[in-house]
């Protein structure tokens, strides 16, 4: 009907740029993913404190990252860290070049903003744990520290995790962004692709299809994870 | 709770410091030369708001992303709507592939469905001998308002399956029927419960307008980008603070009624 | 009795929640091995008092005594636990951890916060799920028993910690009619034995039989504190028979 024209998979080079793009998307993905949970962990960390001067910086990051474009951020991020400081000499040309390529500025871009979204779903996380529970590890005499990683901590990652999965899907859809400030993930071999071949429908409908299907895997995976991990009895328990 | 009210006026005390830090930094930075900068953003502050230098007509600037952002809203809730429904209808029929689509949808990045939209709904449609034409606008408020429908209904579901079975069984009991029951007993208990996640979504579509760049809008990046290009490396930064904190001002006070709303409806939990 | 060989001594305890003062002035003694009740009308301060003996509630004037510690001197959660190995505390919502199975939930403060040895504490663990009758559950996960096995598990966590003083606070209000028989048959047990109790309690009868001393609690205060035989047949206050008269 559409009359698509799908002929085009079976060039070599082709094939090549996807297989790359596919790599780099999901080595972005997985480092600013793992960044973000530790700074998730930190951050929430900190709010567990109850110190005010901290609490207020905290607070200040996650709504910073939460109320703007990340494409804005990354853009920025490209900017003021690639092209205007942190540049070397390159000894052999002696040109100076940014020490920071456009794949590290995404990645410390992501990692930024998805840690802004997990230090807050950390904290309600925390919020949300039973009362009664810490009142009764209390009562039983644990330390503030005990308390925390003995108790609070395993159950509030359970508590966590639906929301872990929404940041770390977010996270890897936003990785397509990226391509803007021309890091060679997915989307930017997507635009290589039609530009050579001119097929721009079928190669955008074949990186949408792509994407859904590696994001489903992230789904089905913390799905899995969270029914082994899920409190026997409650729930999606055994 | 003296000390819960004393630790909060603390914070907000740190809050303002770091805001006024921030302005004297500004302003040490404009005294020693930014302020040149600074003009450079000003003289450009009305194209980059409303898209056209003098700051009127509207043609486009951030205020197109706002405008973009509400009628993509509006599309995305009757959208929601009818996909929440979809997904809850007791037909399999219905619901498999309303849940296949609903799921395809949250599963997709924002920039690549856009990306998608723009090739697959054509340049215009013919019906009945009227050409409909689709300009760049209309596709983007089509590729936003996909992602954030899917979403919303989603948060529609949760609301509507949030409200507790006895009330169905005593409705039933009645002599209502479903669509009634809907209407007058589950969609104004649920209503309550989905304002601050619709808000939410809409202060997350505000934010992803700013990917309505790519189907070549005059929205505030295509302006920006243009823009920069006859500005100095060092103004571009000024240029970017700018428009982060635009986005920032507009975004976050939507985010914080939403949480505040979000607060008051946990309470009538039945 | 004698008030200094008393285990338990509170003098004039005042508390507040904002403008709503929730005890005016509560004095109580207990002595080694005794049981007291606590019984008295919602909101009149009964598990306030618990949460006060074991420091989970800091208090505004006054003060308690617990064997050598002086809890209101106690300002953080390290000084308090000493005072917590020696007085355990059972909930009206069990509150185990539901990311343990019932033997780990007793295991693991006597290993975690006293340091015992793993074995030792095992061994007791499974001697107290035993006297609870519930050896079979020591694999079951808390979500995996019943309200009245869960509450049993509760009292076994805190006997692990080997306390001097148990306090019960409303143990038997979650639980469905005949589990309370199995839950109150653990603690009268414990009574038996000589352990120090403090319960809130809305169960009559089983105060009456259990107990050695009743308190009523009203608006605050303590009315009426007798031996049960004669707090029951021969109350003095007349809000207490009120009281009485309403719920027996």
């Amino acid at each position: 009907m559409l009359g698509l024209d799908f002929s085009w998979l079976g060039d070599a080079t082709y094939q090549q740029w996807l297989l790359v793009g596919v790599t780099n998307t999901i080595e972005l993905a997985a480092i600013s993913s793992v960044a973000a949970v530790i700074i998730g962990m930190l951050g929430a960390l900190a709010l567990t404190l109850r110190i005010f001067w901290l609490e207020a910086i905290v607070e200040l990051f996650v709504e910073f990252f939460r109320n703007t474009p990340p494409l804005l951020q990354m853009l920025f991020a490209y900017f003021t860290l690639s092209t205007l400081g942190l540049k070397v000499t390159d000894p052999a040309t002696g040109l100076s070049v940014p020490l920071l390529s456009a794949f590290a500025c995404a990645a410390i871009s992501l990692s930024l903003f998805g840690g802004a979204l997990a230090i807050e779903a950390f904290r309600s996380g925390i919020e949300t744990m039973p009362r009664a529970i810490i009142e009764a590890a209390r009562s039983l005499g644990y330390s503030r520290w005990s308390r925390f990683w003995r108790v609070e901590a395993p159950i509030a990652t359970r508590i966590c995790l639906p929301a872990l999965t929404n940041i770390l899907t977010n996270l890897f859809k936003t990785t397509s962004q990226a391509s803007v400030i021309t890091v060679p993930e997915l989307m930017y071999y997507a635009g290589q692709i039609y530009n050579d071949n001119l097929r721009t429908l079928e190669v955008m409908l074949l990186i949408l299809v792509i994407y859904v299907a590696l994001v489903s895997v992230i789904t089905f995976a913390m799905a899995r994870l969270e029914r082994w991990m899920a409190f026997p009895g409650y729930g999606t328990g055994r | 709770m003296d000390s819960v009210r004393t630790y909060e006026n603390k914070k907000r005390g740190v809050l303002l410091l770091i805001a006024l830090a921030v302005i004297t930094g500004i302003l040490v930075d404009a005294m020693a030369g930014g302020s040149e900068q600074w003009q450079r953003v000003a003289i450009r502050l009305p194209l980059i708001l409303t898209g056209s230098g003098s700051g009127w007509p509207i043609t486009g600037g951030f205020a197109l992303n706002i405008m973009l952002s509400i009628a993509s809203m509006a599309v995305a809730t009757a959208l929601g709507i009818v996909l929440a429904l979809a997904t809850l209808s007791r037909s399999a029929f219905v619901r498999i592939p309303s849940l296949a689509l609903m799921n395809f949808l949250r599963n997709s990045p924002w920039l690549v469905l856009l990306f998608a939209m723009l090739y697959i709904i054509p340049f215009e449609v013919h019906v009945f001998g009227l050409s409909v034409p689709f300009p760049p606008f209309v596709k983007a408020v089509i590729g936003l308002a996909l992602p954030t429908g899917a979403n919303l209904s989603e948060v529609i579901r949760g609301a509507v399956q949030s409200i507790h079975s006895g009330q169905w069984e005593a409705a039933r009991s009645l002599g209502y029927t479903t669509t009634q029951i809907y209407r007058y007993v589950i969609l104004p208990q649920a209503f309550r419960r989905m304002i601050p996640g619709w808000m939410n979504l809409y202060a997350l579509l505000m934010i992803a307008t700013a990917l309505a760049t790519v189907t070549g809008i005059q929205d505030v990046l295509t302006i920006l980008n243009t823009s920069l290009a006859m500005e100095s490396e060092r103004a571009i930064v000024y240029f970017y603070i700018t428009i982060l904190f635009l986005f920032f001002a507009y975004c976050y006070p939507i985010a914080v009624f939403a949480r505040r709303l979000e607060r008051a409806v946990k309470g009538d939990n039945l | 009795m004698n008030r200094s060989n008393a285990l338990i001594e509170i003098d004039d305890i005042r508390k507040s929640f904002g403008i709503f003062e929730v005890l005016k002035g509560i004095s109580l003694t207990v002595g080694k091995g005794e049981a007291v009740c606590i019984i008295g009308p919602s909101g009149s301060g009964k598990s306030t008092i618990l949460r006060c003996i074991n420091g989970l509630m800091p208090i505004d004037s006054g003060s308690i005594r617990v064997g050598d510690h002086r809890v209101h001197e106690l300002t953080s959660e390290k000084a308090m636990r000493p005072l917590r190995h020696q007085v355990a505390m059972v909930f009206q919502q069990y509150n185990l951890f539901p990311h343990r199975t019932a033997l780990e939930n007793i295991m693991m403060a006597p290993i975690q916060v006293l340091g015992h040895d793993k074995r030792e504490v095992e061994e007791r663990a499974r001697k107290l799920l035993k006297k609870v009758r519930l050896s079979e559950k020591a694999d079951s996960y808390p979500g995996q028993l019943s309200g009245g096995q869960q509450q049993r598990v509760a009292i076994a966590r805190a006997l692990a910690m080997q306390p001097d003083i148990i306090l019960f606070d409303e143990v038997t209000a979650a639980l469905d009619p005949e589990t309370v028989k199995e839950v109150l048959f653990t603690i009268r047990e414990l009574v038996e034995e000589g352990l120090t109790c403090m319960l809130v309690t809305h169960e009559m009868k089983f105060a009456r039989e259990v107990s050695h001393r009743v308190c009523f609690t009203d608006h605050g205060r303590i009315v009426e504190s007798a031996p049960p035989a004669e707090f029951f047949d021969n109350p003095q206050d007349a809000r207490l028979r009120e009281f009485l008269g309403q719920v027996l």
